[in-house]
């Protein structure tokens, strides 16, 4: 099971290719100028500017270098129960210090349309808090592979992960767990599947159906109603882009593998719907595309197809399956899905629920690394026996 | 696309399809650069349930960048269809050119038709109507000024600069079409897709002028208990009292709602955002179409063309994309009684007849339709898709001769 050191070295004939595709991006008309109002922030103009920035400023090498800097990052080939093995990509970073305090091993997944830069801001205060870091990609994500089958659920990825920790990086004595959006599924099927090993999980999102068994008579605080109507805003009027990626993941991806404007667009979507106004940069945008992007984001749509919205909620593991090993969950407000902790205490062993009432969004660990890496290391360093 | 100052209000102007050099030499140098994902190894060659096959994609795209003359199609579309456009004035929205082709027939007994197609259509659609309705064969057929109009957006008709631009103000556009601008003060319609909802609109709003229609495709649901107990009872116990066939169609139209209606949703709530892409690469357009022509179409009774393809997507192609998938969005934003959907909740009393195709993705039972509409006559076919003016020409022009040559109708126009 050997690690190879990994470093992202897009090929330059990939990157001739883009800029030449960038050349002959085709923006859409607008008769008369019309500038038609987007309830997303997804407008022609703004795409414009971006687009400008993309075809004359940004750098990918320069943002390539970057990343390469700040997240040491390895490949490994690891074996999963019905399905040929995959490459798995994933960053370790471990505590430079030597302290007298035991280190603790962190699994940080990330989700769609993420990846593992995620982790790049809360990574220096959870190495100087002694923890050792492994930030993987998701298979079907940035530079791990993808599964050669279908039926690749949340708990496959769990035993990716659980065999990643356990047997390749030999955290012989436990690790735990963070995640959001994919990972926060993954990350309860952890702690599902392994008790022994995955010691506590730290979520910040939670996605359930509400309980049939809730207190008759339950007194919602008023940052918890945000939260329920958030919910509410997100299922009821948010989710065609989860329908289309779980049943036609193949037709958008053939735009979107083809179009990098397209590929921004669909991301820039996200990026400003599911945070709490934070100021992206047209850099971080190109950035986060180009992540998607460059592996091609078919495995990535593909991954909706795998494990769609109803069996997330209804029959997948983390929906049937109680978590039994400390969990907690971090509420932040523009979050699409957090339960109240009423709620969250019916499908884990809740630990503590934190509200966030002062902002954050769906990408917590980039709009307030601060505040999350602070809270998990103190959570994670409080459960660790 | 056209200046509207250089318009006057209900005089057209004749009009000739040509697409910039521009565009159809960028278009081939993105063709060149096309990047294409893997095909999902999961699913069989043949499997398109959940996308349209990469390979497919690539050997039409092929064609489209090394042999596909797009010129030529240009001359025989324009060689086909005498087109115009028009300046109308819409109330409470304002001014909007509307693209049509006009074929009056030399019958003195014709009744006048428009023809109104759908998403991802266009008016080319309407090719192979044409002669056999202005031009019949016998006599004793009925003979039509046959009329086909462009949604905004579709095609070279000019994309709406304001939003929502949905089937109420493409009834009320192309009301003022028929009456104002030719004249035609008496006439009939046929809607498949989009156009449906149109032609439906237009009738309810103008009974005076739309004598009788003809659809082959109806959106209704089911009506609400209230409003028809008996044909929701039915729908209650559908297992037991719905024949084999309304069955299979109810199993079919939940399998669309199931799994085929992302499209729906996608494009009513960020047609903007999906229009960036399918706008800037024509493999992914093309992918995106292919799909629908492969489910929707009954493939087994026809094969389009790869030239007729690379036609129909290039009418979407021409204004990049957005401006049809828009029309999902201003569906479902439209205000008032009959907007959107809601236009099933009255009762259309205008003569209608309906053609059933069974490759049409949603084939309803027949008591829904008659709880809201008129239906007066109705034909099965055994072959034919949602395209039914390119797939099954033959079959169509029959229908519409019999339903709008009949006694109902002629009483209806005279």
């Amino acid at each position: 099971m050997s690690v190879k050191p990994f470093k992202v070295d897009i090929s330059d004939a990939e990157l001739i290719h883009l800029s030449k595709k960038l050349a002959l991006t085709r923006l859409p008309i607008s008769l008369n100028n019309a500038q038609w109002p987007e309830t997303n922030g997804v407008t022609v103009r703004k795409m414009a500017e971006i687009l400008s920035h993309w075809q004359n400023a940004y750098s990918w090498r320069d943002e390539e270098a970057k990343i390469n800097a700040s997240l040491p990052q390895y490949t490994t080939r690891i074996s999963v129960k019905d399905f040929a093995p995959l490459d798995i990509h994933f960053v370790h970073s471990n505590p430079s210090s030597s302290d007298s305090k035991p280190t603790i091993p962190l699994l940080f997944i990330h989700g769609w349309p993420g990846s593992f830069i995620e982790v790049m801001k809360i990574l220096p205060t959870l190495n100087d808090n002694g923890f050792n870091v492994v930030a993987p990609s998701l298979p079907g994500y940035g530079f791990s592979s993808y599964p050669d089958k279908a039926g690749f659920k949340h708990d496959h990825h769990a035993e990716v992960f659980h065999k990643l920790m356990h047997d390749v990086l030999g955290y012989k004595n436990g690790y735990v767990v963070q995640g959001g959006d994919w990972g926060h599924y993954i990350a309860r099927c952890m702690g599902i599947l392994y008790p022994e090993h995955c010691r506590a999980v730290h979520l910040n999102m939670f996605v359930m159906p509400e309980p049939p068994d809730l207190a008759s008579k339950v007194e919602y605080t008023p940052f918890e109603r945000v939260l329920l109507e958030r919910a509410d805003w997100f299922r009821n009027t948010q989710c065609a882009y989860g329908m289309i990626q779980s049943t036609k993941p193949l037709t958008l991806a053939i735009a979107l593998h083809d179009s990098p404007l397209g590929m921004l667009a669909w991301m820039a979507d996200k990026l400003f719907c599911w945070t709490d106004e934070y100021p992206w940069t047209p850099t971080e945008i190109i950035t986060w595309t180009l992540l998607h992007y460059f592996p091609g984001p078919a495995t990535g749509f593909d991954m909706y197809r795998q494990q769609p919205g109803n069996e997330c909620l209804e029959d997948g593991l983390a929906a049937r399956e109680y978590c039994k090993v400390p969990t907690a969950v971090s509420a932040f407000p523009k979050e699409l899905e957090v339960r109240p902790a009423s709620w969250c205490k019916k499908r884990v062993n809740l630990a503590q629920w934190v509200g966030h009432e002062d902002g954050g969004g769906h990408f917590a660990a980039w709009e307030r690394p601060k505040v999350l890496a602070e809270e998990m290391a103190q959570f994670y360093r409080g459960v660790w026996q | 696309m056209a200046v509207m100052d250089e318009f006057q209000l209900h005089q057209p102007v004749p009009y000739n399809l040509h697409v910039d050099d521009d565009l159809l030499s960028t278009t081939k140098q993105k063709l060149r650069l096309a990047r294409y994902p893997k095909e999902l190894e999961d699913l069989d060659e043949e499997d398109w349930s959940h996308g349209s096959k990469v390979t497919e994609v690539k050997r039409l795209a092929e064609y489209w960048e090394n042999g596909f003359d797009w010129r030529a199609q240009e001359a025989i579309i324009n060689s086909t269809f005498k087109q115009y456009k028009v300046l109308v004035d819409i109330p409470s929205y304002g001014p909007q050119l509307i693209h049509f082709a006009h074929h009056p027939s030399s019958s003195p007994t014709a009744t006048p038709l428009l023809f109104v197609g759908g998403w991802p259509g266009s008016f080319i659609e309407a090719q192979k109507l044409i002669q056999p309705l202005t031009d019949p064969p016998s006599t004793s057929d009925p003979a039509f000024h046959f009329i086909v109009a462009s949604l905004p957006g579709f095609g070279p008709g000019d994309a709406p600069t304001k939003s929502p631009f949905g089937p109420l103000l493409a009834a009320h556009a192309f009301k003022i079409l028929m009456v104002d601008t030719l004249g035609y003060k008496k006439f009939v319609t046929q809607g498949g897709d989009f156009g449906s909802l149109v032609t439906r609109n237009m009738a309810m709003l103008y009974p005076q002028h739309v004598r009788a229609c003809h659809f082959n495709l109806m959106f209704c649901g089911p009506p609400p208990v209230y409003k028809n107990p008996l044909v929701f009872g039915r729908l209650v116990l559908s297992r037991f009292l719905y024949s084999s066939k309304e069955q299979q169609a109810l199993v079919e139209a939940q399998a669309f709602y199931k799994s085929k209606i992302g499209y729906v949703q996608i494009q009513s709530t960020r047609p903007q955002t999906l229009g960036f892409g399918l706008g800037d690469s024509p493999v992914g357009l093309l992918g995106w179409f292919l799909e629908k022509y492969h489910d929707w179409m009954d493939l087994t009774h026809y094969k389009p063309s790869d030239d007729e393809i690379l036609t129909f997507v290039m009418m979407h192609w021409m204004q990049g994309a957005t401006p049809g998938l828009r029309y999902y969005k201003a569906l479902a934003e439209e205000k008032g009684k009959i907007a959107g959907l809601k236009s099933f909740q009255t009762y259309c009393s205008t003569p209608t007849g309906y053609s059933q195709f069974p490759g049409e993705g949603i084939s309803l039972p027949l008591d829904w339709i008659t709880a809201c509409t008129n239906l007066c006559w109705t034909k099965e076919h055994d072959r034919g898709g949602h395209f039914a003016a390119v797939e099954q020409p033959e079959l169509l022009v029959q229908d519409l001769r019999e339903w709008f040559g009949g006694e109902t109708v002629r009483q209806a126009v005279a």
